[in-house]
């Protein structure tokens, strides 16, 4: 069975998502030691030479608009984020981690889902790492009144039959998106993935809350795009949150929504 | 603005990174604490070990029936290693906890 990971990187003018992506399969061979494929609409560089395999594909054409944020500072761009539920069909691996480029891998847990018999992995919560946040709270459910959220922030999959009608699935509710977030009473007329892959887990489990799929054995701790980064050195972030709080974190995975600063702190570190 | 007020709020929000660092320290030993056999996902505790223990104590060691975290049972066939294992694993978070714990107390400084 073939094990990697695969990362999808479409750019725009705000943010250089290939850049990001380079960095963030740095960090996963050096703490996970597994091949990276990199799916791409995009322009590719010697430079960006942490990749084992580069997919180029068509750029999305969704048309969809995004804030960044980097604290204060404001970008409203086009967000290319629809690629996604092809995981399936893309991935050159039987066995497949797939993360979004600013989650940044600082060790070595995520290699324990190769150890679990379950074919498909994914967090239900989030935690953002002041523990205090109200994003925290509000995030739980994909609506006031909906079905539980899930992240795909970072998921695993090994290809089954199941997962496979999964993603069939994802992507159907990904090209009907304005039947199904009426049905599920999402106000946010954007497509995302992490609303698509709570509702393909809904149905594909008639419906209901089973035990499938279950959590990954690492949890989705993250700071925001109104956070800043302060810096990143030998396995150490740093970070300033929204309230003036300081923080570090060391070993540990993070997601970093605020991708604008994190392009920064990467060329630092280039 | 006073002095002793300003040197209050100082140690509110020192206090406040001690807390938020101790959190996230106790986390990352929670999760360093997962541990897989055939398949089947345990967060090593106290509780796990003693049970592991409870079955060596009555030389029992070739085979029980365990709960994994999410309450499906799982036969573990060689338990001692099973327990060994286990045992490992959790000292080696406990003592790199410990080693932080106490990097973190001594850089907060006087509070």
């Amino acid at each position: 069975m073939t094990k990697g990971v695969l990362l999808f990187a479409h750019n725009n003018s705000t943010v250089d998502y290939v850049k990001q992506a380079n960095f963030c399969a740095g960090q996963i061979k050096k703490h996970l030691d597994l091949p990276v494929c990199l799916i791409t609409s995009d322009n590719f560089n010697e430079d960006h030479n942490n990749f084992n395999h580069v997919k180029v594909v068509p750029k999305p054409n969704t048309q969809q608009i995004k804030t960044y944020n980097n604290v204060n500072e404001k970008h409203k761009d086009f967000w290319n984020n629809t690629s996604r539920p092809d995981a399936y069909s893309l991935t050159p691996y039987d066995e497949t981690i797939v993360m979004d480029t600013d989650y940044i891998v600082n060790n070595a847990n995520l290699n324990k889902v190769f150890e679990s018999n379950e074919d498909f992995l994914i967090n239900y919560k989030a935690q953002h790492i002041d523990f205090e946040s109200r994003y925290t709270e509000e995030m739980k459910y994909v609506s006031d009144v909906g079905i539980e959220m899930c992240w795909a922030t970072v998921f695993y999959f090994k290809k089954t039959e199941r997962t496979k009608k999964l993603f069939q699935l994802i992507n159907h509710i990904k090209n009907e998106w304005e039947f199904y977030r009426f049905a599920y009473q999402i106000g946010n007329k954007v497509y995302r993935n992490d609303f698509a892959f709570a509702i393909a887990i809904h149905m594909m489990n008639n419906f209901n809350k089973t035990a499938w799929p279950k959590q990954l054995p690492s949890k989705l701790f993250y700071v925001t795009d109104k956070d800043s980064i302060d810096s990143f050195k030998n396995n150490k972030w740093t970070f300033t949150f929204e309230r003036g709080t300081q923080c570090q974190i060391t070993d540990m995975n993070i997601h970093i929504m605020n991708k604008i600063g994190l392009n920064k702190i990467i060329d630092q570190y280039e | 603005m006073d002095e002793s007020l300003s040197k209050s709020l100082e140690y509110a929000e020192r206090l406040k990174t001690f807390n938020n660092q101790l959190k996230l320290l106790k986390e990352k030993c929670l999760e360093n604490n997962i541990y897989y056999i055939q398949g089947h996902q345990f967060t090593i505790n106290l509780s796990l070990i003693n049970y592991c223990l409870t079955y060596m104590n009555i030389k029992k060691t070739n085979e029980a029936i365990f709960l994994d975290d999410y309450e499906m049972p799982v036969k573990i066939t060689d338990i001692k290693s099973f327990h060994n294992d286990i045992t490992d694993q959790y000292q080696r978070n406990l003592n790199q906890y410990f080693v932080e714990y106490n990097q973190l107390v001594k850089d907060k400084g006087e509070i």
